[in-house]
């Protein structure tokens, strides 16, 4: 069934390289996610498979045959953008039976299969409301039906929740999700938003400068990051720079500056060697029993974001620190000005060779 | 006395009420945040406040002066929509002295404010640069730098990173933030993003279909919600719909449907009354054991999600009932699995009770 693969895909726009030798394979029924900053050619990747555009170099395969040549309407897949374009003088129904995707079915067939997508995408109640007479959320979901009228079985989706509002994203990404997984179809999503893409996929690919940097499982790359960019791109991270003092079997110990030094369980590295170390503000764990990485510093800035306090403290080492904790029933919240003892787990320690552009370039989210 | 004040501010478009009797008063150097859903009337509001509308009833003062029929450019405010409306044939210098040159003031002082304003926003380097150059983050600071420039000391903003990645978002939020406290300016900020809201907020006011719903500090909004439609907005809950069914001196006990009894420590409701009672996501934590002093129900694991460095639960209980657990991610702990049986534990002081609503629940916190 429609398995996707790009390979070597190139496209300029006049001395701008959008899509630079991408190569991803999409399995068959998978839900993948495509995120990065705003410019890394994530828009470019979608109309390249889409067939809206044509990549300069590379090849684009759907079920093994390649498409490069092939127009949009001829590729079998269903396409979905973030302006929501239905007719404004059709009713849902009109706007779901009407229209190039259903083409070659008979009127019969058109009828039953937008009744299983309407009953599917629960709009059962508004098939006779028009366009105006609905909210954006169900708009966008009458956009997703019109696709899946192709009764394709690939679907892109390029920003498809971009114009709602965030509670409404919250809730329809697990609606698409729900939809994808029991139609059994593949799926390929672009957004800018990383934590819909970490809650619904069964996989992310980060791209940055027309490039892949890297792709994985939502937890794995969350988790673990093969690189810095994503460190600090997929969820907040502290980032400190040090030099590896010691290898042993059991991991690296990193000299951090002022007599500090972290101990991590990664394994890569030589002695000496120039290194940044990466931990994320929420795995930090406070006054508990410290042995290892531990630190010391006064806290300057408190700020609540609801369920959590994110915590800046400025260390005895001078550096800031971010530490996100959760508000417990009973408990004291902290206060700036306090002292405060925290540490941070060995394998919570991600450690990156010292970038060649430099820290800040490398953690550049523009 | 208030910088921006409102009182009894109404606005209609043909036969809607998009603003129905406004109070809101803005401090001095306070950073105000506007929160609610699309079609709340937030827009209209700044607009209002901005001089871009003018109010069918009610007064608008600014700095003691009413202002309902003063022009924009003479109330001290700028306004700053989502999609920058930089000139694009001008550069950085162009576009942030433009304000400044209008004024005619002396060439030294243009000079003077527009390199201050660039540094302060951190784009000195570029300033050559044509808006195209640039990046949306850069974009966005560069008509707030004009903004700044032409003198303003109150900023109206317009969902202002609307446009831009999330993960750029909590950077430039806290970097605005900090620019209006360094520069003493008063901040009014429109967004439907509320953690945006609750992360910059000296206080938020919570809009609602042309009202205000709240009006309070991030933490008074999230800890002490006064609504269904509060809570649910901000920061969401699980909503427990039941009938009080005993009140005594540490507490009430509410019957939910299917037999099901929690407590909780409210006790303002009478007996027989019908009431929901919400219990937010975080604070209810699964285990193997009966924690004492606390609810315990049994229910099983049934989908499992990973939401940006949180794990979030789907909880299915005796009575059918789906319940939402969220425990930020640890780096030790061991997510649960699909499947395991857990006992679902949250402390009746974490309860809040609400009055069942006229119009049904749904209609409280459905989001579509």
């Amino acid at each position: 069934m429609p398995e996707v693969r790009l390979v070597n895909v190139t496209k300029r726009y006049g001395r701008i390289l959008a899509n630079d030798h991408v190569n991803l394979t999409i399995r068959d029924g998978e839900y993948i996610s495509v995120i990065g900053p705003s410019g890394c050619g994530k828009s470019t990747l979608i109309k390249n498979i889409a067939g809206i555009i044509e990549p300069d170099e590379g090849e684009i395969y759907i079920d093994g045959k390649i498409v490069n040549n092939i127009p949009i309407e001829d590729r079998g897949i269903g396409y979905v953008f973030q302006d929501i374009a239905l007719f404004p003088h059709m009713n849902v129904w009109e706007n779901i039976t009407y229209g190039p995707d259903v083409k070659g079915f008979s009127p019969e067939e058109t009828k039953t299969i937008a009744r299983e997508i309407i009953e599917m995408i629960k709009v059962s109640a508004r098939i006779d409301a028009y366009p105006d007479e609905l909210s954006g959320g169900t708009q966008q979901k009458i956009a997703v039906a019109r696709a899946l009228m192709s009764r394709s079985s690939l679907m892109l989706l390029d920003e498809p929740l971009g114009a709602l509002d965030l509670k409404v994203r919250s809730v329809l990404r697990y609606e698409l999700r729900r939809i994808a997984k029991a139609l059994g179809i593949t799926v390929l999503h672009v957004t800018h938003d990383q934590e819909e893409a970490m809650s619904i996929s069964d996989r992310i690919v980060v791209m940055r400068k027309g490039r892949i940097v890297e792709s994985g499982k939502p937890l794995q790359l969350y988790m673990k990051p093969k690189n810095l960019f994503t460190a600090n791109f997929v969820g907040e991270a502290n980032f400190l720079v040090g030099k590896i003092e010691k290898v042993s079997e059991k991991g690296l110990l990193i000299d951090i500056g002022n007599g500090l030094k972290v101990f991590s369980t990664e394994a890569k590295g030589n002695i000496g060697d120039r290194v940044v170390v990466a931990f994320r503000p929420e795995f930090i764990i406070l006054k508990e029993k410290i042995d290892e990485n531990a630190f010391f510093g006064e806290i300057t800035r408190i700020v609540y974001s609801g369920s959590l306090v994110r915590i800046t403290v400025e260390t005895t080492s001078g550096d800031e620190i971010l530490i996100k904790n959760p508000l417990k029933f009973g408990e004291p919240p902290p206060e700036t000005g306090e002292k405060l003892t925290f540490s941070i787990p060995p394998e919570n320690v991600l450690v990156y060779p010292y970038p060649e552009a430099g820290l800040h370039k490398e953690l550049s989210l523009e | 006395m208030p910088l921006v004040e409102l009182v009894n501010v109404t606005k209609r478009f043909g036969k809607i009420t998009a603003l129905n009797r406004i109070n809101l008063s803005v401090e001095d150097g306070e950073y105000l945040c506007i929160l609610g859903p699309t079609g709340a009337g937030k827009t209209t509001l700044l607009r209002l406040i901005a001089g871009l509308l003018e109010p069918d009833e009610g007064e608008i003062y600014i700095d003691g002066r009413k202002v309902n029929k003063v022009p924009p450019e003479e109330r001290n405010a700028v306004y700053m929509f989502q999609n920058y409306a930089l000139f694009p044939h001008m550069n950085v210098w162009g576009n942030v002295s433009f304000g400044p040159i209008i004024k005619e003031w002396d060439q030294k002082r243009i000079n003077d404010v527009t390199s201050e304003v660039l540094e302060m926003v951190r784009l000195g380097e570029r300033k050559n640069a044509y808006p195209h150059e640039l990046s949306g983050g850069m974009q966005q600071r560069v008509a707030l730098a004009r903004g700044i420039a032409s003198g303003a000391r109150i900023l109206l903003l317009d969902e202002p990173f609307g446009a831009l990645d999330a993960r750029l978002r909590v950077n430039l939020r806290t970097q605005l933030k900090s620019l209006v406290k360094d520069q003493r300016l008063t901040a009014i900020h429109v967004t439907h993003d509320q953690e945006e809201a609750l992360m910059v907020s000296d206080r938020i006011a919570i809009l609602r279909g042309g009202r205000i719903e709240q009006v309070g500090s991030p933490q008074e909004i999230y800890t002490n919600p006064k609504s269904i439609f509060t809570i649910s907005f901000v920061g969401g809950a699980n909503f427990f719909e039941g009938v009080v069914s005993r009140v005594n001196k540490f507490g009430s006990e509410i019957e939910l449907r299917g037999g099901l009894r929690i407590h909780v420590s409210d006790r303002s409701r009478n007996v027989g009354e019908r009431v929901v009672v919400a219990v937010r996501r975080e604070h209810i934590s699964l285990g193997k054991s009966r924690r004492r002093g606390f609810n315990n129900l049994l229910g099983e694991i049934e989908d499992v999600m990973f939401v940006g460095g949180s794990m979030e639960y789907m909880i299915k209980l005796e009575n059918d009932m789906t319940l939402f657990s969220r425990t930020l991610l640890k780096g030790s702990s061991t997510p649960l699995r699909r499947g395991e049986i857990v006992i679902i534990s949250f402390h009746p002081g974490e309860c809040r009770v609400f009055e069942y609503p006229r119009r049904g629940l749904l209609k409280e916190i459905e989001a579509i």
